[in-house]
């Protein structure tokens, strides 16, 4: 796509104010980055930012890395396509943040704390007491995460292309640049940081772009009317044509893509490890929840309003609705706002896909090679570690211009998430919660996870011999049922775990307030001051026991 | 005047202490003298512990244990402590910071991971059948540091079990 062709599409020229309000904000967002590479020293601050991450860096941290550039260029484009069913997908970004931190961060936090795991992969080798495990899952891990690694450089290429007009191959280059220097000289503490400012200015972006977009279409009212005009289910949760009439369990695997799906993905998983404390750990699903509210309702309305202005593909470059937000942004803000929120865009993708980033790096450096070549020290664990996040990256990169993955960004997403979610949440969770769970189950459930994941859509869904009710059974949904029951099947039949990590499972099971509450009292002694007097005053009274006067 | 039962054969002693220190040559003008000693509160426990071996056979094993108030910190006891009875002042016994309950609990727990982590192999784990408490007090010598050249005072105690230093928290 040129800027020609957005151009044409909008009507206008694009200001030149955009690209340099783009051009700014990247900037100051490797400004910071650097800035937080000088405070890593060891490898727990490169992994998990020394575990000391307060909660507001940790919701919102945890919130722009899940609804990156999934949310800002994919969920304008499936709500353009998919009208009003599109917010099915919406209440997963609000809860999905209240399960992770509910359920699983605080024994997470717990465990891994105590067991000195820096990666989910290494959580895995200790909790099922497996190498085998750890490799798997390592290896499903870069598989994903470099897919959707892919996803967010596909649209960090679109969004930088619209703004400056650079040709897609130059501007997706520059993009990858851009995170792969930050990512790769702070790891996570440049991560977190940058990530806290992008999220603030996530929010302001949308909480500008919302409104506007939406009374340009004449209000809620406006754009119902608009979406029934063009199609009648677009308007209801049923989608185009009441396609999701009668499909209960497609409509279940749309909701709990992300909804449950939050609980299997490494680089969020990674947040409840990084988190300084207990006390901590409760905010940040409120905080978590209300900007998934924001962001997830927001950008598919937006999509949504994005479908009544320009109802037929024709009318997008390309025929592509993954230019919505931007267009839209364009069209109704002034030029310097529409700047900051196409800045802001660029921040949500930065975000995750630095998070990504960070993961397959980890995963590389910490468990693929401690698994490889155990002696290897701590410097060259974090040299490889810092090598791996260039080189991945620079792979991921390059499968953007693999026709094989051209198939959209929002396909990619969900393919990415039903690939490596279904894989890991029994494993975390049973992990957690279940005494009974064994690394036989656990390689079960990653390989029924990761493989029903990536081929249930070719064989079964989009297979016209196939049943209805399998046909219309979504590929999350399925693979994510098939996984948890190979889990507690195979962890039933296999030998149960040590006691060691039992013990483990206690101890992280255990409330730290609680813990606390049986200490209440400080170590050392303690006296009160008439005590103290006293025993002064009785020894000034009697013959001193002994004396020294040093030389 | 409260009658205790204080430990025997600990290593440090402020004569210790004090001939340490005069070889110090960092401490000009700093008179230290040992004014007075404290006594802490030192929960001695032997518990027998019941230790499922398989489904069928329970055996059943005896451990000492003990809780340190000063460190507030459990550990596990090689032997049983010996003791004497002694009358000291009432001010120069710390009160007491756990109740027994507490003190056990803590104690048992720790212990309780010890032996599981020693017998892997354990049918179930290991339970407390049976304890005997014993209430004993280690000396905390404490210590006048007189600076001299500003006439400056301050108090610390040393611990005749671990041999630190340690500061007199007045509230």
């Amino acid at each position: 796509m040129t800027i020609q062709g957005l151009e044409q599409a909008l009507g206008f020229e694009i200001p030149i104010i955009v690209p340099i309000m783009l051009i700014i904000y990247l900037l100051i967002i490797i400004g910071v980055g650097l800035w937080a590479a000088g405070k890593v020293k060891n490898s727990e601050d490169w992994f998990v930012g020394g575990r000391s991450m307060g909660p507001w860096i940790t919701a919102l941290a945890h919130g722009s890395s899940s609804l990156g550039g999934g949310m800002y260029v994919a969920g304008p484009q499936y709500g353009w396509e998919a009208g009003a069913s599109a917010l099915w997908a919406a209440p997963g970004d609000v809860f999905g943040p209240i399960l992770n931190f509910g359920i699983i961060a605080r024994r997470m936090r717990r465990y891994t704390e105590k067991s000195k795991a820096l990666t989910i992969p290494e959580f895995f080798g200790h909790r099922y007491d497996s190498k085998v495990v750890r490799l798997l899952s390592v290896i499903i891990l870069i598989v994903a995460m470099v897919v959707s690694l892919l996803v967010e450089f596909m649209a960090m290429g679109i969004l930088i292309s619209c703004i400056t007009g650079w040709n897609y191959t130059i501007s997706l280059v520059i993009g990858c640049l851009i995170i792969l220097i930050y990512t790769g000289a702070g790891g996570y503490l440049s991560v977190a940081y940058t990530d806290f400012v992008q999220s603030i200015l996530m929010i302001i972006g949308l909480f500008i772009l919302i409104p506007v977009s939406i009374s340009s279409v004449n209000g809620l009212t406006g754009m119902n009317h608009g979406l029934a005009e063009i199609n009648e289910g677009l308007a209801t949760l049923w989608g185009e044509d009441y396609y999701l009439k009668g499909a209960p369990l497609m409509i279940a695997g749309i909701a709990l893509v992300y909804f449950i799906g939050y609980m299997g993905q490494p680089h969020l998983i990674i947040k409840t490890v990084a988190v300084k404390d207990e006390k901590s750990i409760r905010l940040v699903p409120l905080i978590g929840a209300c900007f998934g509210f924001v962001l997830a309702f927001g950008v598919y309305i937006l999509g949504m309003v994005g479908r009544v202005a320009y109802p037929d593909a024709s009318m997008l470059p390309d025929g592509n609705a993954e230019y919505i937000m931007p267009m839209l942004a364009l069209a109704n803000l002034p030029a310097p706002v529409a700047g900051l929120i196409l800045a802001g865009a660029t921040a949500a993708i930065m975000s995750t896909a630095s998070a990504l980033l960070m993961v397959i790096g980890a995963s590389v450096g910490n468990d693929l090679i401690g698994f490889l070549r155990p002696n290897t020290t701590e410097d060259s664990k974090m040299m490889i570690t810092r090598w791996s996040t260039y080189i991945f990256g620079a792979i991921s990169g390059a499968m953007c211009f693999i026709p094989l993955f051209s198939v959209g960004v929002y396909q990619l997403t969900w393919i990415a998430w039903s690939v490596l979610s279904p894989a890991f949440i029994p494993c975390i969770v049973g992990g957690l919660y279940w005494k009974k769970g064994t690394k036989g189950g656990a390689v079960a459930a990653m390989l029924t996870g990761s493989v029903v994941g990536s081929l249930w859509y070719y064989l079964v869904q989009d297979n016209p011999n196939m049943p209805s009710l399998l046909a219309n059974t979504h590929t999350f949904f399925a693979a994510l049922v098939l996984a948890i029951a190979a889990y507690i099947i195979v962890s039933l039949i296999t030998k149960k775990p040590t006691q060691e990590v039992l013990d483990m499972m206690d101890y992280a099971k255990q409330y730290e307030d609680l813990d606390g509450g049986k200490n209440t009292m400080a170590a050392g002694i303690q006296m009160n001051e008439n005590q103290f007097a006293q025993l002064i005053a009785k020894a000034e009274n009697s013959e001193c026991l002994s004396v020294c006067t040093a030389k | 005047m409260a009658r205790i039962d204080v430990l025997k054969g600990l290593r440090y002693t402020p004569e210790m202490f004090l001939k340490r220190m005069s070889k110090s040559k960092n401490l000009p003008d700093m008179t230290i003298t040992h004014i007075n000693t404290l006594y802490s509160l030192c929960w001695i426990f032997q518990f027998r512990v019941g230790l499922q071996a398989t489904k069928k056979t329970r055996r059943y094993g005896g451990y000492y244990a003990g809780f340190d108030e000063v460190v507030m910190a459990p550990g596990k006891l090689a032997m049983l402590p010996s003791s004497e009875s002694q009358e000291v002042d009432d001010v120069c016994v710390l009160a007491d910071k756990l109740t027994l309950e507490q003190a056990l609990s803590q104690s048992w727990e720790y212990n309780k991971r010890g032996i599981m982590r020693k017998f892997k192999t354990l049918n179930a784990p290991p339970e407390l059948d049976d304890y005997k408490c014993e209430r004993m007090y280690k000396p905390l010598y404490v210590f006048e540091f007189h600076n001299l050249s500003n006439d400056e005072k301050k108090y610390k105690a040393l611990d005749s079990l671990t041999g630190d230093l340690i500061d007199i928290g007045v509230n």
